[in-house]
């Protein structure tokens, strides 16, 4: 009977249930739409070229209009220019992202060094080798030219790289902020947890003072509290899951199950943390909220919210973290099904984050349990 | 004055939260900004070294003509094929690519046996500098190919090779291009919106829900003192915190400039940009504080906000990705004209008219944005008001 109050006090705390929905809708929404033109806009997006002093060698500029990706895309935009002052100004303002001049043997001007400016410098090398090639073997033996020429230029006539595919299917990169968002909704639950903790202790609410008299116990009142919480965060984040698997068709490894398994082992982690906070925090119920906030936001940061690759960078510096931070074990999880397709990995990181979660409940109960109060 | 002392003692209250907010953001975004710093500078142009796996198992020419051709723009790692090892280490980035290469491999290719000449590879997935390299590889194996099949033995082609790659590009910075471009200060500032926003609306949004009380707010609406007297005694107090937070934000950015800092041209252009973000932050902080209704509500107001504002500005992915249409959506947030001033900013190495001109009208649109939603904030306060 309890339980049932406990969801309805929860259910009607309507601030609470709209934002918890809202942020994930909303943050999912705008990746969608961001990253969706991220990985067209890096592989096949043309890259915007200045020349100058092109009468100097004219075929370079020829060769390089020619040139295609792999899917027979050209890969360069090229324009000429009649100053350098005239290509500084269009490279000033992004119009282009280099310019080769050719007088002074291709030297190459640049704002940085991001991919697609190694792309240009790369495809100069090439060029000025090939050159060079193709002048020595032509002092060498000039009948092999046109066959050496050919041979060079042709993809299909050289050794083919054949890929080995990992098991999974989602080889999106930035499939992991959707990973690290769903880390961050489980997380986001330490609130209710929170909750739970002040509504069960004497000093921290007067629902805790009035419960702490009555006769059931107060491991039965955790039980009852925690679980109504839990259904319901479970409820909210399977909301999520349909929401960007039905709707926005991102690729969490194709097993509904899995997943959703993940994703309540990590409201339970979520829920088990706030316990603590709720427990060990003192004060009102702000420097609680705090507290919570705290948590989440480090937390998700370490798993990668704002910034994908930390985990990358921790797994060098201080692997540690990764192996106990829950939301980087959720990322993790659904990196293991999604994209290497490991359910071995899997299971360890969703069995760590189920542990992590008992040690949590564990040391929020003893603390709950012992709670004895002289006066209020 | 009364109700700018009760602002401060009700951050005297909250103190340790206050500084476990303000040093958490801070250290989030110092974190962000130093070891996102790709040194993508023009001055010394740096191609990004990955990490190559090779599994060599034909022992002969082409596995050290490879290595020989790569390992000074690589870091390469010779391993046994281990399959769960090289997934494990993808995993975790230890490993951007790998390169099998099968028994016999030097012999088929000497042969011209290129039918059955096939090197097996692993790539990261989705990793844009994985499939880069494999571009490279591709051009590597051409030009080998071309020169076997002129007679000439990998070992010899290899040698070729390593003369050829004398021939390399000279990549210089453009005139207008700052040389100290990719130093920290640049990237710190870059994430200082995340840090302003999330700690002005927290805190400007807990002490206005501890103000707006329901006993407090019905104690006060009964004083004497007029109603433009107190708000203003709550904005003066704002401002203050606010300034106290940009302060300690404005040290770390010099720390991070190093001695060079005091030096630089560009200080005061960070300056007021950073001062704008300050001015929508608290404006931002103001309205939370007024539309929520309790904790839970300020929380999930600063996710949306703090998160939303900085992923659509441009602030943790580049703007450069964004498509058209998220582009003209960015337009409408204030974080996307901060970002824009701090690239120019970031890369100006001396002012120009032009340099001017836009960053007055990006600094003014952010002020704009301030404006709009302060003014947006006294409505619904009056509107509140009024309703009761």
């Amino acid at each position: 009977m309890n339980g049932l109050y406990q969801i309805k006090i929860r259910l009607r705390q309507k601030d609470s249930m709209f934002w918890a929905l809202l942020f994930p809708l909303f943050l999912g929404t705008l990746f969608y739409f961001m990253f969706r033109n991220i990985a067209s806009a890096e592989l096949f997006q043309r890259i915007p070229v200045g020349l100058v002093n092109t009468q100097e060698n004219e075929a370079f500029g020829e060769t390089m209009k020619l040139v295609e990706d792999d899917d027979g895309v050209n890969l360069f935009k090229v324009k000429k220019y009649d100053t350098m002052q005239d290509a500084l100004k269009a490279l000033k303002k992004k119009k282009i992202r280099g310019i080769i001049d050719e007088k002074k043997d291709c030297e190459l001007t640049v704002v940085d060094s991001k991919t697609d400016v190694s792309i240009i410098k790369t495809y100069i090398d090439q060029y000025k080798q090939n050159e060079k090639l193709i002048m020595s073997v032509a002092q060498k033996d000039p009948q092999s030219v046109g066959k050496f020429v050919e041979a060079i230029g042709e993809k299909t006539k050289s050794i083919s790289l054949k890929n080995i595919e990992l098991k999974g299917q989602d080889k999106d990169v930035y499939a992991q902020y959707f990973f690290a968002l769903l880390g961050f909704v489980c997380m986001v639950f330490c609130s209710f947890g929170s909750d739970v903790a002040s509504g069960i202790q004497a000093d921290a609410s007067s629902l805790g003072a009035r419960r702490s008299v009555a006769p059931t116990s107060k491991l039965h009142q955790i039980l009852t509290d925690f679980t109504a919480n839990y259904l319901i965060s479970c409820v909210v984040s399977a909301i999520v899951v349909a929401f960007c698997t039905l709707l926005l068709k991102i690729d969490f490894g194709n097993n509904i199950p899995l997943i959703l398994l993940a994703v309540f082992i990590g409201n339970f982690v979520g829920m088990a943390a706030g316990l603590i906070i709720g427990v060990y925090v003192k004060g009102d119920q702000k420097k609680k909220s705090g507290a919570n906030v705290v948590f989440f936001l480090t937390s998700s940061f370490l798993g990668g919210l704002q910034w994908g690759d930390i985990t990358y960078v921790l797994e060098k510096h201080c692997p540690v973290i990764n192996r106990i931070n829950p939301a980087t074990l959720i990322v993790n999880s659904f990196k293991s099904l999604a994209v290497f397709g490991n359910l071995q990995k899997y299971w360890i990181n969703v069995g760590s984050l189920f542990l992590i979660g008992i040690l949590m409940i564990g040391v929020s109960v003893v603390k709950l349990r012992r709670a004895k109060y002289v006066g209020l | 004055m009364s109700d700018f002392k009760i602002f401060f003692k009700i951050v005297r209250a909250y103190k340790k939260i206050i500084l476990i907010y303000v040093g958490v953001f801070m250290i989030m975004s110092v974190v962000m900004s130093m070891v996102n710093n790709d040194s993508s500078s023009a001055k010394s142009f740096a191609q990004k070294k990955l990490e190559i796996g090779v599994v060599d198992q034909d022992h002969s020419d082409y596995g050290k003509v490879f290595h020989n051709y790569f390992k000074k723009e690589h870091h390469l790692k010779q391993l046994s094929y281990d399959k769960e090892q090289i997934e494990e280490d993808m995993y975790w980035h230890a490993l951007d690519y790998v390169i099998v290469i099968p028994k016999g491999f030097t012999d088929k290719m000497e042969k011209g046996d290129l039918k059955n000449t096939q090197i097996s590879t692993i790539k990261n997935p989705g990793s844009v500098e994985s499939q880069f390299f494999e571009s490279e590889l591709t051009m590597f194996n051409q030009k080998l190919t071309a020169l076997t099949q002129t007679g000439e033995t990998v070992g010899q082609a290899g040698n070729i090779m390593e003369d050829l790659k004398k021939e390399k590009t000279n990549v210089v910075p453009a005139t207008f291009v700052n040389a100290d471009r990719a130093n920290k200060m640049g990237d710190f500032a870059q994430y200082v919106p995340y840090l302003f926003i999330s700690v002005a609306v927290l805190v400007i949004g807990m002490i206005l829900l501890t103000i707006n009380q329901k006993e407090i707010k019905d104690r006060v609406e009964c004083s004497s003192e007029p109603m433009k007297k107190r708000t203003m005694g709550i904005l003066l107090g704002t401002v203050v915190s606010g300034v106290v937070v940009f302060l300690a934000a404005f040290l770390v950015l010099m720390i991070l400039g190093g001695t060079k800092a005091f030096s630089d041209i560009r200080m005061p252009f960070y300056m007021v940009n950073m001062l704008c973000m300050l001015f929508f932050s608290l404006s931002l902080g103001f309205l939370a504080g007024n539309v929520t209704k309790g904790m839970d509500g300020l929380n999930g107001f600063v996710n949306v906000a703090g998160l939303g504002l900085c992923f659509l500005g441009g602030i943790f992915v580049p703007q450069e990705f964004f498509g058209k249409t998220i582009s003209n959506v960015a337009r409408f947030v204030p974080t996307y004209w901060y970002v824009k001033n701090n690239d120019m900013i970031g890369s100006m190495a001396k002012t120009s008219p032009a340099f001017y001109k836009d960053f007055a009208m990006n600094s003014g649109l952010i002020l704009l944005f301030a404006i709009a939603v302060f003014a947006v904030t006294l409505v619904i306060s009056q509107a509140k008001r009024r309703t009761k």
